[in-house]
């Protein structure tokens, strides 16, 4: 087997399973998020302060030290899994301050003509809240979702087997340092730029479908 | 006459600051009830308590009868609508959805029954051509039109207006103004806050001059804008005509 043989396997490896992780992570920080983000408009006494709590201590502590936090302390078994806790909570973090904001920013009226219309709330954050507010947050949505990619490679810490973990054994075999991590950067790099094509996709759509500018 | 709303001794406070002082009123049903007034006065305020996108410190507000709560608001929302200053239409939802969102989502009615009557009411209003339209692609008297055509939808027993044409261009003005009167001839329960006195004095059935969170005095409208009782209607009156 030829070495660049050898760095291609273990970075497709790698990539395969960063692939693996981040529609999860993504998905998960989503829903989490957006469900946070909505609780916390509402001001529900006790539960405002708890989640608050949640917010301030996943955004005052470094990720890397969460991470081993989740698996050692929290001791699940399964390195992928305590990957994908600690990537969706830390995010989620994040993601429910953007949505948090969005709904916040968005005109008053909006809230009041759909209570005027006898709507569920519900009814109200699906049908006309939450579009709107997906529109303006998905910049913001989109950088969260660059830094979740580039925080994957935090993971290699507990032994997940992902594009920097990978490309480590690779130079066990195969000492070619620069080669290999430029070839790291460039993965990332790739991966960062789809989403980011993705992102700006969905957003030229959404806006010649639908004028946001009332 | 039968009352539809009755105010009974409803306070309204912003903090310290008292918007709604110890109102007493009845407005009655199938009546047009203007109520006119300096800004601050409590005018917008008033007619938000009904369908309670405020809430009253002290007295009660009756709707048939039924003291306004927080458990039966969303019963009273579906009968009493609302048109607002700044339309607040859905800016992402077309025209027809606009239209149809609450009818089908608050009162169950079915799409095809429901479009069939925004069409009809949009079709009345002129705005037949408007249908798939973006609210970003309507001036704003046509914005103001479909709103009213939303508050339609939810076939309302009363109507509130809360200053529909202040946000307009002058020259948006009468076209709204003209939907409003038709539907005031129509015998509908209305209570329209506004600035526009040839509205008050052709489509009016009373008027209510408010100051300081109060009714100061209310008179059909050729008392009021005549003979009317207060010196401090007619120092308003004498102001703005």
């Amino acid at each position: 087997m030829n070495e660049y043989q050898v760095i291609f396997n273990f970075l497709g490896a790698g990539l395969l399973e960063v692939l693996g992780l981040i529609p999860i992570c993504i998905i998960f920080s989503l829903i989490l998020g957006a469900g946070i983000g909505i609780i916390q408009t509402l001001r529900i006494p006790v539960i405002y302060h708890g989640i608050s709590c949640y917010l301030i201590f996943m955004r005052g502590v470094p990720p890397l030290l969460l991470l081993l936090i989740i698996f050692f302390v929290a001791g699940f078994d399964s390195a992928r899994v305590s990957a994908i806790f600690m990537l969706s909570f830390y995010h989620a973090a994040y993601i429910a301050e953007i949505f948090r904001g969005g709904i916040q920013s968005l005109p008053r009226g909006q809230f009041e003509a759909s209570d005027s219309i006898a709507l569920r709330f519900h009814q109200k954050m699906t049908y006309v809240i939450i579009p709107q507010v997906l529109r303006t947050i998905l910049p913001a949505l989109t950088g969260q979702y660059i830094i979740l990619i580039k925080d994957t490679a935090l993971v290699s810490a507990i032994g997940v087997m992902e594009i920097l973990y990978n490309a480590r054994q690779a130079m066990q075999v195969v000492y070619r340092p620069l080669l290999v991590y430029f070839l790291v950067a460039l993965l990332f790099y790739i991966l960062c730029f789809s989403l980011e094509c993705l992102s700006s996709y969905f957003e030229k759509r959404l806006m010649l479908e639908k004028g946001l500018n009332q | 006459m039968k009352t539809i709303v009755e105010f009974d001794k409803v306070t309204k406070r912003f903090g310290d600051h008292v918007v709604i002082d110890s109102l007493s009123v009845p407005f009655y049903e199938g009546q047009t009830h203007v109520i006119c007034g300096r800004s601050g006065a409590g005018k917008s305020t008033l007619i938000r308590c009904i369908n309670r996108l405020e809430s009253i410190e002290e007295g009660t507000i009756r709707f048939k009868g039924e003291a306004v709560n927080k458990n039966n608001v969303r019963e009273i929302r579906k009968r009493v609508a609302m048109v607002f200053q700044n339309f607040n239409l859905f800016p992402h939802l077309k025209v027809i959805d606009n239209l149809t969102l609450g009818p089908m989502k608050a009162l169950g009615v079915s799409r095809a029954e429901a479009e069939e009557q925004s069409i009809a009411y949009l079709k009345q209003v002129d705005l037949g051509d408007k249908i798939d339209n973006y609210p970003y692609q309507l001036s704003g008297g046509q914005k103001q039109r479909v709103a009213i055509v939303r508050s339609l939808m939810m076939k309302p027993d009363l109507l509130l207006f809360d200053e529909p044409t202040s946000a307009l261009d002058p020259e948006m003005i009468s076209e709204v103004l003209e939907v409003m009167k038709q539907l005031s001839r129509e015998g509908r329960s209305m209570i329209v806050v506004t600035h526009e006195m040839g509205f008050a004095r052709e489509a009016a059935d009373s008027i209510s001059f408010m100051s300081d969170g109060k009714l100061v005095e209310t008179q059909p409208p050729e008392v009021f804008f005549n003979n009317p009782e207060q010196e401090n209607t007619r120092l308003f009156l004498s102001q703005i005509i």
